[in-house]
């Protein structure tokens, strides 16, 4: 998030981020993740609701399709791992363990998604962008490179 | 993917929802802190699990 962060500054775009941790959670976390961006910590999904992100119904289906979908979003798992198996595999990458909080709020949230939106300084969203909208739950947890957030400013400023 | 509990997605050319939410860092975070002086790339992540 830092390098994204610095690419956009270059072009004169902040980088905000949220997450839907606790706050005391979220600052423990983030020292395994040091970030540069301001990261509202946001453990109800208040903001993730108020953007309309997909908060998708639990199905057998779907479940079906979180414990068949192998993902290796970042590279830096040695495989890819089904979606739930892979999320706390990178956790676990990075050193951090997660508390009984984490887990209950894991719980909590599944399977709330996440997405990016490219916001004017008049308040206008420009662009938009959410998670496994085009490539399905093979595509959860990828996160847009600097490089097409970019794509994105100039798309919206030129 | 079929939607469950979310509300209306925000879309090109709506305002984007004012937030105000502690900061991981300390302090608050908020989007109107932003109004009318930069423009903003808002980042949802996953959480601490």
């Amino acid at each position: 998030m830092g390098v994204t962060r610095e690419r956009l500054k270059t072009v004169g775009v902040e980088t905000v981020g949220v997450v839907a941790s606790h706050p005391e959670r979220a600052r423990l976390y983030y020292r395994f993740h040091p970030v540069r961006v301001p990261l509202g910590a946001d453990p109800d999904l208040t903001t993730h609701l108020a953007y309309g992100l997909p908060h998708p119904a639990v199905t057998p289906e779907l479940m079906q399709e979180f414990a068949t979908t192998h993902i290796n979003p970042t590279g830096d798992l040695p495989e890819p791992l089904p979606v739930l198996e892979a999320s706390t595999a990178m956790a676990r990458l990075d050193g951090f363990v997660p508390s009984a909080t984490d887990e209950a709020d894991k719980q909590r949230h599944f399977p709330q998604l996440v997405g990016q939106f490219l916001i004017d300084r008049d308040g206008i969203v420009r662009w938009a962008n959410v998670e496994a909208s085009r490539g399905g739950l093979a595509e959860a947890g990828k996160f847009p490179s600097a490089e097409e957030l970019l794509a994105a400013v100039r798309a919206a400023w030129g | 993917m079929a939607s469950g509990l979310e509300g209306r997605l925000v879309q090109v050319g709506d305002e984007a929802p004012e937030f105000r939410l502690p900061a991981a860092q300390g302090g608050e975070v908020a989007l109107s802190d932003y109004r009318g002086k930069r423009n903003v790339v808002l980042l949802f992540v996953h959480g601490a699990t």
